[in-house]
């Protein structure tokens, strides 16, 4: 391994002020050669670094260039770091004008060690937070330090995100053990009725602080190392069980199997509909009808969005109509970002409109026992409003970009996308798709009907319909059930769910209530409509910590607060049922890790457009739409609150 | 017809001559990466966290001799040709395609070895351009 040290010198680095050519720059870092004493003649440097450039750029993107030439008229191998304040056009792959310089030099002689070299100037740059710092150097000289001596990347930088997880439960350990003690369930009233007085107790006190700790490990690993949620889901229930904390029964009982059951068959369904192309053709069908006009084009997309979000599930219409506003890009050079913003919002907003279209409506309507009907009467019309303020609002906030111009839009071009469609099975897809619809939204008719329990038709209507798509694809079936569903995501649903439970079984949720009750209390100075302040608390609280992390952890951990509010008997309680679904699903806007939807669309967006979208340009928005959509969610359960059972 | 190419090299060099001849008929421009030691298989469980990051490095600084050797044989026979600045992962194959605007992706089928000889699946279907594989006989 060559030491960069010994090459690339700090004293030749060369600070460029004046806005000059690539020619220019090759003849400045020529004459500082030949001052050095490296090379004899900067004539023919210059002349072999044009010819070099000009057999490929050197710009290698992200604002760097690695000039690079073997030459009998230099003397010795050496490596020059040019600092361009004003960036120059370099030809680069990625068409991003050069800041930063790496010239390397080398005698003919020396090919082995050029290449080495270069090599490991290359392998210094690769690196992400070295380029960074290369890039950022306040000049020449220091940006030739970074290459040469790579600031070392001791233990506690290198584990800094393991060492603050563990330093985090270690503080929530802590904190659990002062804290659990000082909240006590009053001796009399309801909670002694209910025989809730042994959470009291120290063995019980213990049981608290180890599921809070292992439940707020499992969320804050699952933040800072997503990919690894799985892991972090199943050690803190393997903890739980070795701990005593919870058997066996229960934790399957916990896992809420009903509930998995139904989002798994609506995985194979929704998947299928997919493959098959209704939802595409339903959309291509109606942009062809919009003929070109930008903003009609946008509310129409976003129309399908919320349907879709609705009645299907957020990832399937994100990736329907984000999918085809990327074909519009492609065909009318349209701006992508304000589609892709508008498109996520509308199906975030959406998936609040059913029980279907969100996996936290799924856990709620199990949860609380609440029917497609209920959605209907409670979620339905709050979703759908704030879907059209939202897009009114991205109306406003994108008119320069709608407004004022139309798109050349060729319907027989869109129409290819419809073209490998196979027009028999498309029949099959959209009587299929209604039958579900009309099943899931009568299940509770049923239930009573044939003296069913709560939630078994729905389950048993999902279910139902994906055998019949299994045996209508038969060998293709096969796949579509090992492929469709997400198994992984449902694993990390099911220990979750069992995470969850066990809040509420070591009494934490109750305390949490009690809590809460207590604080509503002092916030409205009686013990009156309690249930106002409460579901203000739940909406906001899920909300905008939705932004952050993965909403349904809040979700399944805040649901057992609300089944405790109304076991004792809270007056209206239900009413935090739907607090909750509007905060997991609006607060998903606010930035770009809020929501599944929002990660899909922008690896979509990525891998088309082949640049990031930046945290600010995100949040800049999704500020707004969020806070409005929490405002009319905060409105509409306030003026309901007196309806609620 | 393939202004741009990008070229994904691997640790067998002999699949260059295709690539140079390939370029030379179709005056092509060719983008020069390689894979990151950190895609594919994980590494071996019997061997230590240092020795696996040593080997990884060791893996990484050859890979960009090979990129710079080969940028240096392609010029000198006269084929224009630059180097990409990351090295790629399969995963991210699509995003290197689009930000270098090629319009072709050549890749070796020995790359594809740590993946069981699979693409990933939504690869194909998104790329903005062809993929061409290759295998050295």
């Amino acid at each position: 391994m060559v030491k960069l040290e010994r090459f690339v010198r700090q004293e030749l680095a060369l600070d460029i002020d004046a806005p000059l050519n690539p020619g220019e720059i090759f003849r400045q870092i020529a004459r500082q050669l030949v001052k050095a004493g490296i090379a004899d003649d900067d004539l023919t440097i210059v002349q072999q670094l044009q010819e070099r450039e000009n057999l490929g750029s050197t710009g290698v993107g992200h604002g760097l260039a690695l000039p690079h030439i073997t030459s009998d008229s230099i003397k010795q191998p050496a490596a020059i770091v040019v600092r361009l304040k004003h960036p120059v056009n370099w030809n680069s792959i990625d068409n991003e004008p050069v800041q930063l310089l790496v010239c390397l030099v080398s005698p003919e002689a020396d090919r082995n060690l050029y290449l080495s070299l270069l090599a490991e100037i290359a392998r210094s740059l690769n690196t992400p937070h070295l380029r960074a710092a290369a890039l950022k150097a306040t000049d020449a000289a220091a940006a030739a330090r970074i290459i040469a001596h790579p600031p070392h990347q001791n233990f506690f930088r290198r584990n800094r995100r393991l060492l603050l997880f563990f330093g985090i439960i270690a503080v929530i350990f802590i904190g659990a053990r002062i804290l659990l003690p000082l909240i006590r369930l009053p001796a009399e009233g309801i909670y002694a009725e209910l025989g809730y007085l042994h959470f009291n107790e120290s063995i019980w006190l213990f049981r608290q602080q180890l599921t809070v700790t292992l439940f707020l490990a499992m969320v804050i690993g699952t933040l800072l190392f997503w990919r690894f949620r799985v892991a972090f889901a199943a050690a803190a229930l393997g903890t739980l069980l070795i701990a005593g904390v919870m058997d066996l029964e229960h934790t399957v009982k916990f896992m809420s199997i009903p509930t998995i059951l139904f989002i798994m068959a609506m995985m194979v369904i929704v998947r299928w509909l997919e493959n098959i192309g209704v939802f595409r053709f339903i959309v291509v069908k109606a942009i062809e009808k919009v003929k070109g006009i930008p903003w009609l084009l946008l509310l129409l997309l976003m129309g399908f969005s919320v349907i879709l979000g609705g009645f299907a599930d957020e990832v399937s219409a994100i990736l329907v109509t984000f999918g085809l506003a990327l074909e519009l890009s492609r065909r009318t050079r349209a701006p992508l970002v304000p589609f892709l913003l508008s498109l996520v919002f509308a199906t975030n907003v959406g998936s609040a409109l059913t029980l279907i279209g969100n996996p936290i409506g799924v856990y709620i309507a199990f949860a609380g026992g609440l029917s497609f009907e209920d959605f209907l009467r409670w979620a339905t019309p709050v979703s759908f409003f704030t879907a059209i303020v939202v897009a009114l609002l991205c109306l406003l906030l994108y008119r320069r970009h709608f407004f004022g111009t139309r798109y050349q839009l060729d319907s027989g071009e869109l129409g290819k996308n419809t073209g490998t469609i196979d027009p028999v099975k498309l029949r099959v897809g959209i009587i299929t798709f209604i039958t579900v619809v009309m099943l899931i939204a009568l299940h509770r008719r049923f239930e009573i009907w044939l003296g069913l329990s709560d939630g078994t038709a729905l389950v048993a209507s999902a279910l139902a319909v994906t055998g019949f798509i299994v045996f209508y694809e038969q060998e293709k079936g096969r796949v579509l059930v090992e492929r469709g569903i997400d198994w992984w995501t449902l694993l990390f649903f099911m220990f979750l769910f069992a995470n969850a439970a066990c809040l509420e079984y070591t009494g934490v949720t109750t305390k949490l209530g009690y809590l809460l009750l207590q604080l509503a209390e002092r916030t409205t100075g009686s013990s009156g409509n309690l249930a106002q302040p409460a579901a203000v608390i739940f909406l906001w609280f899920s909300g905008l910590l939705s932004g952050f992390v993965d909403n349904l952890p809040i979700v399944a951990a805040l649901s057992p607060v609300v089944k405790d509010l109304l076991r004792i008997g809270l007056p209206h309680a239900s009413i935090l049922w739907w607090a909750l679904l509007f905060g997991g699903c609006f607060g998903g806007n606010l930035t770009v890790i809020g929501s599944t939807a929002n990660l899909v669309a922008v690896g979509a967006f990525e891998r088309f457009s082949g640049r990031h979208i930046r945290f600010r340009e995100w949040f800049g928005v999704g500020a707004i739409v969020t806070l409005t959509a929490l405002i009319i969610a905060t409105t509409a359960l306030l003026i309901q609150i007196r309806s609620a059972p | 017809m393939f202004a741009r190419i990008l070229y994904i090299i691997s640790e067998k060099q002999e699949e260059k001559e295709t690539v140079l001849n390939f370029a030379r008929h179709h005056n092509s421009t060719v983008l020069i990466s390689g894979i990151s030691p950190l895609d594919g298989c994980p590494p071996p469980r019997t061997e230590g966290a240092t020795r696996q990051a040593v080997r990884a490095e060791d893996y990484e600084r050859r890979c960009w001799q090979n990129i710079y050797r080969i940028e240096e044989e392609f010029k000198q026979s006269g084929i224009r040709a630059s180097v990409v600045a990351s090295l790629a992962t399969i995963d991210n194959l699509q995003y290197l395609a689009t930000s270098t605007r090629c319009d072709l992706i050549i890749l070796p089928v020995s790359i594809l070895a740590d993946h069981d000889y699979h693409l990933p699946e939504e690869l194909l279907p998104n790329l903005s351009c062809p993929l061409l594989l290759i295998s050295n006989p």
